[in-house]
């Protein structure tokens, strides 16, 4: 499964979820699905505004975790 | 053209559906009624008949309280919903129980000769059987497609 390291990024920017938020133009309701892994997809315009927002890769906010690692 | 007034033709297409059953009904009752005056004594041959055209209108009643709530769906803006396409759904099943009913009923009253049931009735009953059949193909039709696009909807909603 992918995993999304947004809590980590933010806390390393000590960046709070409705700045960055605001920063990428998505609603708070938005954010909170994404922080919370409750997606299906994120477009690659919103990667890249997590990316600018944030100054990382998206290989910092994406990661994968295999579903039999416990 | 606006979700809500698709929304305001589709209760003026139930309201008007509702008047023209209330007029069958109507007419049921008359025609039954003159038909006890040229045969009084066929009163229950009538009242079978009348049992069997009454009962063809629940179906009809159901459907019509079905695309109502569609309508509501409509003015929410949740056309393309799973209970949307599930009121499509149940709306085909009722037009396939009319058409299963008329089918039957005609057969009942075939097998214990009610002569009051006349080959005009007969023909009628074809044709609100070819009718009511067409109807649930088409509404089966349209709750798959909804379906299809309230799934869709659901992963649009859900990519960020």
């Amino acid at each position: 499964m992918i995993v999304i390291n947004i809590d980590v990024m933010l806390a390393r920017r000590k960046m709070s979820v409705t700045e960055l938020s605001e920063r990428v133009g998505i609603t708070l309701a938005n954010m909170s699905l994404l922080k919370n892994g409750k997606i299906k997809a994120v477009r690659l315009s919103t990667l890249d505004a997590l990316c600018a927002a944030l100054d990382c890769t998206p290989g910092d906010l994406l990661e994968y975790r295999s579903d039999n690692a416990d | 053209m606006s979700h809500k007034s698709i929304a305001a033709r589709i209760r003026a297409a139930v309201v008007g559906v509702a008047l023209v059953l209330i007029a069958l009904f109507a007419l049921i009752i008359v025609s039954s009624n003159d038909g006890l005056l040229f045969f009084p004594d066929e009163h229950a041959r009538v009242a079978v008949w009348r049992i069997f055209s009454f009962g063809g209108f629940v179906p009809c009643v159901i459907a019509l309280v079905l695309g109502w709530l569609i309508a509501a769906q409509v003015t929410r803006d949740r056309s393309f919903s799973r209970r949307t396409a599930t009121l499509l759904r149940d709306i085909s099943t009722c037009a396939f129980a009319e058409a299963g009913y008329i089918f039957l009923g005609n057969v009942l009253i075939a097998i214990f000769r009610m002569e009051f049931h006349h080959g005009g009735l007969i023909l009628a009953c074809a044709m609100l059987i070819l009718i009511a059949l067409a109807v649930a193909m088409a509404f089966a039709a349209l709750a798959r497609f909804v379906q299809k696009a309230a799934e869709l909807q659901e992963e649009s909603d859900l990519t960020v």
